[in-house]
Parts: structure tokens; C-alpha cells; sequence
């Protein structure tokens, strides 16, 4: 089932783009490996630099060390350690964040007055970069995990106030005056027509959250951690080991398009009541 | 029997406009549907929503047997279906039906989807429907809390033609079926025709009655279905559009 949708997808998403969407269509099961082509390619010619010694190992390592130093990470542990840090850390900010912007979002979607107290406010915080945070948040909360959770939570609460303000006000007035037709009071209207109304936007905000906590997670872990997906990365800089660092990079990329992918699967299944041309999924 | 409806002296202002509607008075005593007709911006909707609740009246009052009318006395249909697109067609009928009780809700749903020709599609997704289709469901959503009182505002103006002809048929179905006292807004004259009892021209704004004429009820030239071609029918339909036409003699009223 999901293998089907997605080979739709990726069907349709070239279909749209090139003119060989005839040629792939005829053979299923193939369009979603289509995009492993340019990966694949690169890492052959890279390989083959490496080997011609036409780069600096000590810059750029070859695939195969990569693959290598990832191999011994595991081996030891070492990798799954670290990434369950990161994910920990991450899940607990997700969470944090998630729930303050959705507190947050109601209250100054339904209310005109929380709107104008609250916003102009979360605005202007929300235009500061992540790492300026950081600094603080050490001083206030430390240098363990809570700064980090603080940090990653900041993150994610934006995406989702935003969205979930925007989607509540914005709701469509005809749908209102169906439930006003019927009698419905002001929490009735919220709970049967706003939110359900409001939730492919909302789900869209908690995706937006998501990927931003990626983001945020790596800055909190560059400063100040000893353990986490982000402290290899500075740790394979100050040891120069830039395979190590690569191997990091790599395992931010697979969980970040995963941890996506999953969201975004769970929202269409949320929202699938949408008249939408083309799924969002798997592109 | 129904309850009447009085309305005296309805008057509705936006702002500090000068009013779009009014003053108006009108009673309606008994079952049949009651088409209104008048041009694009002639304060139609305007009066419908204030006897839904939907606007306040800047003066004047609607009565429904004797009391202020309450917004679950009424059913109301739009020009488009305004479905809840995340509820399936039978639950999107049980909207207005959360007061009752679980066995008595499923019971006035299956009722009210009877009544409009949908119980075969009582799982599908607004996605999944046509328009006319969509417009049933309107329909029974506004039906199933048993309304004594219904207004159907322009409720096929959006349809296709031929759609809009079966259409005419549920409502008319409708009217034969349940007691319930209906409004109609339409700015199709043969649409009042074939459906109506009486027919209300209103011209503005501000939106005013300048023809009121009940169609002779055992006048077998008026036998539903109507028809179109006989001569009753396009005398009647003459006398719609003179009103229709701001004619000079008229506009010095
Ligand atoms: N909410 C509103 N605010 C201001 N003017 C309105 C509003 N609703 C309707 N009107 C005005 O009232 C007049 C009558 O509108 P309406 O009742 O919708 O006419 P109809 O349904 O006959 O086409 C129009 O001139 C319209 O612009
Ligand atoms: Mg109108």
C-alpha cells in the first residue's frame, strides 16, 4: 500500500516534470528509485577521485573509509548512542514545543484580544536567530540537556503558533454560519468546525516544527555537549577526522527525511477528507 | 397544521447605509413553499438571514406562532452546500442533531437521507459527490432537526441545468412529504412557478414586496407538475416579469 503511493507519487511528480514520464510509467516499481541516480553516480566518481588520490584524503576521505568509520561506529555502539541522545533530546523539544505553540496558537486564533497582546511579542522573538539563544539559555538552565530542550522547543513552537493562529482566523465564514444556522455557541463552533478545519494547516505547521528542531538540535549540541549526533560533528573537527564528521552529516539527513516522511504520512491519514489533486508525500 | 409566520415591519441596515431591506411585512400561514424572487442585490438574502439569525434586524420583528422565531426552529440552505469536508454525507446530516440522543440522531439521519434519495451514499466524503449530490445532503442537514420553518436561499442557482430540474423535484418531494412551511429565494421565474404556492416579488434596494399572488390552489391549470406551456402559466409568468422590471409608472410610486 504505501509502496504503491509512493510510486504514484514519484509517477506523478515526473510526470508533471519531464517529458520521459511515458517510459517510466511503463515499468512499476521503478519511479521510486529514479531519484538514486544522481547519489549513486556521485558516489562513484568520488570514489574514483579518492582512489586516483586526485583529493586530499585528509580533506575529503574516500566513500569506502566512510563507510568505514560508519561501520566501526556501529560496531562499537558508539553511532546508535549518540543518535538516541540526539533523538531524546529532540523528542522531549518536539513535544515542548509543539504543546506551547499549540496552547499559544488557539488562544490567538480564537481570541482577537490575545492576538494583539500576544503577537507583536512572539514576533520579534521569533526573527532572532537560533544560535543567539544559545548563550542564555546555558546561563538559565545550564549546560546539560535542559538548555538543549529549551533550545529545540523554541524551535519547533514557531512553525506550529504560526500556523495554528493562521488556520484557526482564517477558517471559512460560510462553514461558521453553518454552525451559527445551527445554534451552536462559540466553544461548539471551536471544537466541530474550527479545528477540524484548522488541522491540515496546523499538521503542516507541526511538519515545519519538526524539521526546525533538526536544525536547532545541531547548533545546541555544537556548543557544549559530550555526547549527540552534533557533538561528533565538532569532535571530528577538533580530532580531524572528517569522515567521522561526514557520517554524522549523513545520519542527520536519513533521520531528518524519516522523522518528515512519518509526519508527513500520519497528516495525509489525518487529512485525507482533502479534495487534493496530488499527495504531498514522498517527493 | 404549521405555525405562521409574521413578520412586520423587518428593516436591515448595514452600518450607517441606508437599508438594504424593508421595511417588510409579510405573513405565511401554513404548509407549500413561498418562492421570492427579485433581482441580483434586491435584499433576498439579506431578509432570509435575518429571519435565520445570521444578521439582526435594524427594526422590525419575525414571529413564529406568536414568539421571537429560534434558530432551531429553522433550516437553512445555501446557495453553495457548505458540507464540513472532513465529515463523511451522514454525519455531515447529524449536524445539527448533537442534542439528541444516539439511537434517535441515527434515526432522523436515515429519515432525512430517505427523504432526499441519499441513503446509498451515506459514507462517501463531500470529495466524493456532485453537486447536486452535495445539495441533497444540504437539504437533509436542514431537514433532519425537523425545522418548521425552512429557507432555501438561491439553493440551485449553482447546479446545471438538467441537475437543477431533479432538483426541483426533491424540493417539491419535500414540501408534498413534511410539514414545514418553505421559503424559497430564486431569481428563476419558472423555477418559483413550478415549485411554488405563492410567489413574492421583491425589488430594491431596499428590498420591498411590489407583487404578492397566491397561485390558485384546485385550479387544475396549477396541478403539479406544472405546465410550463399552458397558458396559465406564461400569463402568470408575464405578470412576474412586468413587476421584475423597474417600469417607470412603478419607479414613481
Ligand atoms: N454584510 C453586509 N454588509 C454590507 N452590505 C451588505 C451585506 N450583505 C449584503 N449587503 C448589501 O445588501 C444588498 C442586498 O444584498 P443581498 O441581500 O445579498 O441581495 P440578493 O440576495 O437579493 O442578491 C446589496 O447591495 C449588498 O451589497
Ligand atoms: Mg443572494
Amino acid at each position: 500500500m504505501a509502496e504503491h503511493s509512493v510510486t504514484a507519487a514519484a509517477l506523478t511528480a515526473r510526470h508533471q516534470t519531464a517529458g520521459s514520464a511515458a517510459s517510466v510509467r511503463r515499468l512499476p516499481g521503478f519511479g521510486w528509485s529514479v531519484g538514486l541516480i544522481v547519489p549513486i553516480m556521485v558516489l562513484l566518481l568520488w570514489q574514483l577521485a579518492a582512489g586516483g588520490a586526485w583529493i586530499e584524503a585528509d580533506l575529503l576521505p574516500s566513500p569506502a573509509t566512510i563507510a568505514q568509520t560508519f561501520w566501526a561506529m556501529v560496531q562499537d555502539g558508539s553511532l546508535a548512542n549518540d543518535i538516541l541522545v540526539t533523538v531524546y533530546r529532540l523528542a522531549l523539544g518536539f513535544v515542548l514545543g509543539t504543546a506551547a505553540g499549540t496552547v499559544a496558537g488557539l488562544l490567538t486564533g480564537a481570541l482577537p484580544l490575545a492576538r494583539r497582546l500576544l503577537d507583536p511579542t512572539l514576533q520579534a522573538l521569533r526573527s532572532v536567530p537560533s544560535l543567539a539563544w544559545v548563550p542564555l539559555f546555558i546561563l538559565w538552565f545550564g549546560i546539560y540537556d535542559t538548555s538543549k530542550v529549551i533550545l529545540i522547543a523554541v524551535g519547533v513552537f514557531f512553525p506550529v503558533y504560526l500556523n495554528l493562529m493562521a488556520a484557526i482566523a482564517g477558517v471559512d465564514r460560510k462553514l461558521i454560519e453553518v454552525g451559527r444556522v445551527h445554534d451552536y455557541g462559540k466553544l461548539r463552533l471551536m471544537l466541530r468546525i474550527q479545528l477540524p478545519a484548522a488541522m491540515p494547516l496546523y499538521l503542516t505547521g507541526i511538519r515545519g516544527g519538526l524539521g526546525l528542531g533538526w536544525m536547532f538540535i545541531a547548533s545546541a549540541e555544537m556548543m557544549g555537549a559530550n555526547n549527540g549526533l552534533g557533538f561528533i560533528l565538532t569532535n571530528g573537527e577538533e580530532i580531524g577526522r572528517p569522515d567521522q564528521i561526514i557520517v554524522a552529516i549523513l545520519a542527520f539527513a536519513v533521520l531528518g527525511k524519516s522523522t518528515d516522511w512519518l509526519l508527513a504520512r500520519t497528516a495525509e491519514r489525518l487529512t485525507d477528507w482533502q479534495d487534493k489533486l496530488h499527495p504531498e508525500t514522498g517527493a | 397544521m404549521t405555525r405562521r409566520l409574521d413578520i412586520s415591519d423587518l428593516t436591515k441596515a448595514f452600518g450607517a447605509a441606508p437599508p438594504v431591506l424593508g421595511p417588510l411585512s409579510l405573513t405565511l400561514d401554513g404548509e407549500g413553499i413561498t418562492a421570492i424572487i427579485g433581482r441580483s442585490g434586491s435584499g433576498k438574502s439579506t431578509f432570509l438571514r435575518c429571519l435565520s439569525g445570521l444578521e439582526t434586524p435594524t427594526r422590525g420583528t419575525a414571529m413564529l406562532g406568536g414568539k421571537p422565531i429560534r434558530p432551531a426552529e429553522v433550516g437553512f440552505v445555501f446557495q453553495e452546500p457548505r458540507l464540513m469536508p472532513w465529515l463523511s454525507v451522514r454525519r455531515n446530516i447529524a449536524f445539527g442533531l448533537s442534542h439528541l440522543p444516539k439511537p434517535e440522531r441515527a434515526r432522523a439521519v436515515e429519515a432525512a437521507m430517505a427523504l432526499v434519495g441519499l441513503s446509498a451514499a451515506a459514507d462517501y466524503l463531500p470529495k466524493q459527490l456532485s453537486g447536486g449530490m452535495a445539495q441533497r445532503v444540504a437539504l437533509a442537514r436542514a431537514l433532519a432537526p425537523r425545522p418548521d420553518l425552512l429557507l432555501l436561499d438561491e439553493p440551485l442557482s449553482a447546479l446545471d441545468p438538467l441537475t437543477r430540474e431533479r432538483m426541483q423535484d426533491h424540493i417539491l418531494h419535500v414540501a408534498q412529504h413534511i410539514r414545514v412551511t418553505i421559503l424559497l429565494i430564486t431569481h428563476d421565474m419558472d423555477e418559483a412557478l413550478a415549485l411554488a404556492n405563492r410567489v413574492i416579488v421583491l425589488r430594491g434596494p431596499p428590498g420591498r414586496i411590489v407583487l404578492d399572488v397566491t397561485i390558485p390552489e384546485h385550479d387544475p391549470a396549477y396541478a403539479f407538475p406544472r405546465d410550463r406551456t399552458s397558458a396559465a402559466f406564461q400569463a402568470m409568468r408575464r405578470r412576474l416579469i412586468d413587476a421584475l422590471e423597474p417600469a417607470p409608472v412603478a419607479l414613481a410610486r
